[in-house]
């Protein structure tokens, strides 16, 4: 471990020089970067702008977007696997809300600008004055450019490897420096194409050869109604996820929606 | 004369910051059924896994994760730190002869911050009092098991109904953490709530599941 940091009495005074890459690396798939050489080797180069021009395209039409997710998060040290669930709702231009909602409850937003996080602990939503504000801030921003679709952003950080297949694609980010790398392999980002629209099922996050999280989409709803306070209420929480029509829908979007 | 006033509130100053201090406890009590009954109350958790709800708050920043303690059969536990993101803040590894290593963290805890702190404090449901602790009546009518650890003193605080409630760690005489526990059916606390003086934070703890 490269990391060096040390103090004893305010632990969270600096976190804040970790978390970019960490929290850059959550919003995975807006970190796409160009080819590198090795992965020009897995994929026909010429495939993989029109790749994600196609995603790009697919998701222009959107100006509101939500998705539950299942995220698993396997710690060999543990021998566990923690699963957690969660929502992401967007508005255009830069509106994000990312809850998650179980086991525990934590809730982020984003409004282009600002963000604010919180915790539900002791019976009540607490704002944190989180170290990584900024950072998650970042993230919130990436979330809603995947959204849209828009993976021209941070090319710096990663190398990108799209591999098209008939059924969508899959995208391989690889951390250029070495300091991201010591806390992630690979980031995968599956997309699913069903008609002649993309999405994005599944993002898995390698930490090691052992280690990983993977977050599985569901339910994506484009350009349905918002609930009142989405991006800025940490009530509106049932009301959010009152907005997803039951599970067994073959279209979310085509359901007729619950009544609130 | 001044200098005799001087010495007077300088005293008054040194008295009034004392009084921050717990009371003197005086000597040990003679009480071997109490003693013992005490030491019988206190069960090691039965589970095998246990996972908490953290909020750390330091120095006006505070942090959410999840924490999760497996117990091994053998002894010895592991311990890790995710946020509720995904992200691996740290993972520790206790050995059954309570040497403590970090395997990895991602964020600016000093290894020894981690092992004798928050991870020590998290893991107090699984080290209770010592056969050589030695009972104390406390000012409140509380009962109190001591045993000394590295310099510090162990204290394990019960209530008239023989409950552990609390646990706190002195040196010199002076509070370095209190953690107080609460508790439901469970045989780990369902909230511990520590408040560290010594490095200045401050933690929540709910417990989410346990498995047995």
């Amino acid at each position: 471990m490269a990391t060096s940091y040390r103090f004893e009495t305010n632990p969270l005074a600096r976190t804040a020089c970790v978390w970019p890459f960490l929290l850059l690396v959550i919003a995975v798939a807006p970190g796409l970067a160009v080819a590198s050489d090795a992965s020009k080797q897995q994929a026909d180069s010429s495939q993989q702008p029109q790749f994600l021009r196609l995603l790009r395209e697919s998701r222009a039409p959107y100006h509101t977007f939500a998705t539950r997710f299942i995220q698993h998060k396997r710690l060999a040290m543990l021998d566990i696997v923690l699963e957690s669930e969660g929502m992401i709702f967007f508005r255009r231009p830069g509106s994000v809300r990312y809850e998650i909602i179980s086991p525990v409850q934590s809730l982020m937003f984003y409004d282009g600008k600002k963000v604010r996080c919180y915790a539900f602990s002791e019976d009540k939503w607490n704002l944190l004055n989180n170290p990584g504000a900024t950072a998650i801030g970042q993230v919130l921003r990436q979330i809603g450019r995947w959204i849209q679709g828009d993976f021209d952003a941070d090319r710096k950080m990663f190398e990108i490897d799209a591999v098209p297949a008939d059924d969508g694609g899959c995208i391989h980010l690889i951390p250029r420096s070495k300091a991201l790398a010591e806390y992630i392999q690979r980031v995968e980002i599956h997309v699913k194409k069903v008609g002649d629209r993309y999405r994005v099922a599944q993002v898995i996050i390698r930490e090691s050869d052992v280690d990983l999280t993977d977050m599985r989409f569901r339910q994506e709803l484009h350009n349905q109604p918002i609930p009142e306070g989405t991006f800025t209420s940490p009530a509106a929480s049932e009301a959010c996820q009152a907005a997803f029509p039951p599970e067994d829908c073959s279209d979310p979007n085509e359901a007729e929606k619950p009544k609130s | 004369m001044r200098s005799t006033i001087w010495s007077i509130l300088i005293g008054l100053l040194v008295g009034t910051s004392g009084c921050l201090c717990p009371p003197s406890l005086g000597e040990p009590v003679d009480d071997t059924a109490r003693r013992a009954a005490l030491l019988a109350s206190y069960q090691p958790p039965d589970t095998q896994r246990v996972v908490y709800r953290t909020v750390l708050r330091s120095g006006g920043r505070e942090i959410s994760l999840v924490e999760i303690v497996k117990a091994f059969p053998e002894g010895g536990y592991s311990v890790a730190g995710v946020t509720d993101i995904g992200n691996t803040l740290y993972a520790v590894q206790i050995d059954p002869d309570g040497k403590g290593r970090v395997i990895s963290k991602s964020l600016p805890f000093s290894d020894r911050w981690l092992l004798d702190h928050l991870v020590k404090e998290l893991l107090i449901p699984w080290n209770g009092p010592q056969e050589t602790s030695e009972l104390y009546r406390l000012p409140d009518e509380s009962w109190a098991l001591i045993h000394e650890e590295d310099r510090l003193a162990c204290m394990f605080v019960f209530d008239e109904m023989g409950n552990w409630t609390e646990f706190r760690r002195l040196a010199g005489g002076r509070l370095r953490s209190r953690i107080s526990l609460e508790w439901d059916e469970g045989s780990t606390p369902n909230v511990m709530r520590v408040d560290n003086r010594d490095k200045h934070y401050r933690v929540v703890r709910e417990r989410v599941s346990s498995n047995p």
